[in-house]
């Protein structure tokens, strides 16, 4: 009975919110569900035919849970999902009480949730979830959560705590050493194909070495083709005897082959592989190994940081015992989601929205456009909350491969003047360095300097993407998620 | 004709303490002495790699996590003689977060071993139950100001001899009672700044990095004086900090 008030409550906010017109990714009709009944999220959950599925980890859960979302949809299950990507537990809840009939009923095969790492542990309390799938784990919001150690403290917990199947992402150390004592599938990357530029195949010297091995001087020349990469090396050692992971491979950040000279513990040998990795400006093409057989997968998606959401969604799948032949395809026609590598049309102009938010994600975006030789960039950053109110990570973020550029960058936000130094001491020309504070100015500009062969690339911290989405909409152009 | 100036840098632990984007630091130093035409290198110094005190002019040590500030604090008491050494002979250390910890005599965690730093200055650290997180403003004894972004739980107390590097106009700084934020404290020939503020520290604080260039390079060079640089978008992002709200 109190489920039923608490689903109709629930179900009333959420309508008058949308009346009016509020942001995605409301909490508010979670909240008040909650309130009338706490148990609503796990009586609803129960009701899952074949089971409840998590995405975790720092990057790539939107993309990744759409991409699985996109399979289950070629299977022919029913879902319910947090596509709007409010991911906290009050959120979730707000997904099911709106996928939920108004007696309370929930008619899906799957219940399919992103999760956000630290509410994870939260959710699993409550929902017996089946399996966990974690993505990475970067550092990202390290003033809310404090540290990397206890977000993979928060996940693990999240997964044993119901004994849940675990899909990892065995290039990542953070993540392959998490629930040991549970049943565990793993994904990685074998290799890439030779005539890409991202990643660097044997660069185990820049795994090895720190952000600068005595850089003469910072002359944009010699530096920019060096290893950019390296920067980005995020913290890897051995979680059993603290010796730092020497690496064969390194794809970006901390991805990569990694072993244990010390104790002989290293990367696990990937259930799932991708191999022959091909990137595009505006796709990928990788083959998907699985049991012996490979399979082509078309990825409507840039970046390397994609193909590893599409493995990721593939494993997943896999694990739930679809067949390849329907995976690939879920994953060859997935529709973008707003702001994540979502390609839209403003004013007859072609644009990427690419959300950033830390340190990996940031510097495989900025790969990406760089990539695309007719590219032009606008950078938006915001320090509210939501985006993390510290904005260090911009240093360490890989914007020198900007200098290959060589054309004006907008930058705006609350923060465009730490962005644009940035820029600066990254070597860009500061004549090419363009600061319009206010986000909807900047975009027009971007637009009206633009040719109409290129593609403006827009790369926004969270709340610059809510507000990019009401901009946008107010330039008449149609976006998902509006 | 005087002989070309050169810089000589040395990031100490650079793959373990390498958050909060303590790469800007070493950017700011790089390329603030490029700038200038002095030949500037940075050197990486890991775990248990051999390094001579007389080679490096600037030290720089960043901010880790707890399970790893362990592990520095191990090797580098294992380091404790060579720099000290380093500093008496005139080198300049920059640490930031938890380097600025292990230069005091400890740091006491709330449960478990108390954690030996390598007493560089008279100041212990004691982990606090809030984490003091958000943007800071410190004003120096000069009058001049520092901006940046605090995240720590330890709360670090100076001996009574020691200078701290300004005093808090927002924020918490050292500990979030005494409005004291780091240290500046010559010791031998040398000196040592230690901070918690990152953000990065030196980008939006030339006046600040160019302080320490400059002690930097008067470890192996005669009187030098720094040529200005066009500082206007340094400038606009530090006042802009300095209206933050904590």
């Amino acid at each position: 009975m109190a489920d039923t008030l608490a689903i109709i409550a629930g179900k009333l906010s959420a309508r008058a919110i949308r009346a009016v017109g509020a942001g995605l990714g409301s909490n508010l009709p979670g909240r008040i569900s909650r309130a009338i009944s706490p148990r609503v999220l796990a009586n609803l959950a129960r009701q899952s035919r074949k089971g409840v599925l998590a995405v975790s980890g720092t990057n790539g859960k939107s993309t990744t849970t759409g991409l699985v979302s996109s399979i289950l949809r070629h299977a022919g299950c029913k879902i319910a999902h947090n596509r709007q990507g409010a991911n906290l537990v009050t959120g979730i809840t707000a997904s099911l009480v709106d996928s939920a009939d108004w007696c309370g009923n929930l008619d899906v095969d799957y219940c399919l949730f992103e999760i956000d790492e630290a509410a994870l542990p939260i959710v699993a309390k409550e929902v017996p979830i089946s399996v966990v799938l974690v993505t990475n784990l970067f550092r990202d919001q390290l003033d809310r959560f404090g540290e990397l150690d206890t977000t993979a403290l928060l996940i693990g917990r999240g997964i044993t705590c119901n004994k849940s199947k675990a899909v990892l992402n065995a290039d990542d150390p953070n993540v392959a050493q998490l629930g040991a004592d549970c049943e565990r599938l793993f994904y990685g990357i074998e290799s890439l194909s030779p005539d890409n530029s991202s990643g660097s195949p044997h660069a185990s010297e820049a795994a090895e070495t720190s952000s600068f091995k005595t850089v003469q001087s910072p002359d944009p020349a010699t530096e920019a083709s060096g290893t950019p990469e390296a920067g980005v090396q995020e913290l890897a050692y051995c979680p059993t005897c603290s010796a730092e992971y020497v690496y064969s491979i390194t794809f970006y950040g901390q991805l990569g082959h990694y072993a244990c000279k010390s104790c002989g513990s290293q990367r696990p040998v990937p259930d799932i592989s991708g191999s022959d990795v091909h990137l595009h400006p505006s796709s990928s093409t990788f083959a998907l190994g699985y049991k012996g057989k490979s399979y082509a997968v078309s990825l409507p998606l840039p970046g390397l940081f994609n193909v590893y959401n599409a493995l990721a969604a593939a494993s997943l799948c896999f694990s739930l015992g679809l067949s390849a032949d329907v995976i690939c395809a879920g994953l060859t026609d997935y529709s973008t989601l707003f702001g994540r590598s979502e390609r839209v049309t403003i004013l007859e102009r072609a644009v990427w929205i690419q959300l950033i938010k830390n340190p990996a994600g940031a510097s495989q975006a900025v790969r990406a456009a760089v990539r695309d030789p007719h590219s032009r960039i606008l950078i938006a950053i915001n320090d509210n909350t939501a985006d993390g109110r510290d904005v260090s990570w911009l240093w360490d973020a890989e914007f020198e491969l900007l200098r290959a550029h060589d054309k004006p960058i907008i930058v705006t936000g609350q923060r465009c003047y730490d962005m644009a130094l940035r820029l600066k001491y990254a070597a860009i020309p500061q004549g090419n360095i363009t600061i319009i504070p206010e986000l909807d100015r900047a975009l027009q500009a971007g637009l009206d300097t633009m040719r109409s062969d290129e593609t403006l690339w827009v790369l926004p911290t969270y709340t610059c993407l809510l507000d990019l989405q009401k901009i946008t909409r107010s330039m008449g152009s149609t976006l998902s998620g509006t | 004709m005087s002989e070309p100036l050169t810089l000589r840098i040395a990031h100490l632990y650079a793959h373990f303490l390498n958050i909060y984007g303590d790469r800007g630091n070493l950017i700011t130093l790089l390329q603030r002495s490029a700038w200038r035409g002095i030949g500037v290198t940075v050197d990486p110094i890991g775990l248990n790699e051999d390094f001579d005190p007389a080679m490096f002019d600037i030290y720089f040590i960043g901010g880790g996590q707890d399970k790893q500030q362990q592990i520095i604090a191990a090797d580098l008491n294992c380091r404790r003689k060579k720099l000290h050494e380093a500093v008496n002979g005139g080198s300049v250390i920059l640490a930031v977060c938890g380097g600025y910890q292990l230069l005091g005599h400890y740091y006491r965690p709330a449960s478990g071993d108390e954690l030996a730093g390598i007493s560089l200055i008279d100041a212990w650290t004691v982990a606090g139950s809030r984490r003091m997180i958000g943007n800071v403003v410190v004003r120096r004894p000069d009058g001049s100001t520092l901006v940046g972004f605090e995240n720590h739980s330890g709360r670090t107390f100076l001996g009574k001899d020691v200078e701290p590097l300004g005093r808090v106009i927002t924020g918490n700084g050292n500990n979030g009672d005494d409005h004291l934020e780091g240290t500046a404290q010559a010791v031998g020939r040398g000196k040592v700044f230690g901070t918690y503020l990152h953000g990065s520290l030196l980008p939006k604080n030339p006046i600040f990095a160019d302080e320490l260039i400059a002690l930097g390079l008067a470890r192996r060079h005669n009187s030098v004086k720094l040529p200005p640089l066009d500082d206007a978008l340094e400038n606009e992002a530090h006042e802009r900090a300095l209206r933050l709200r904590a």
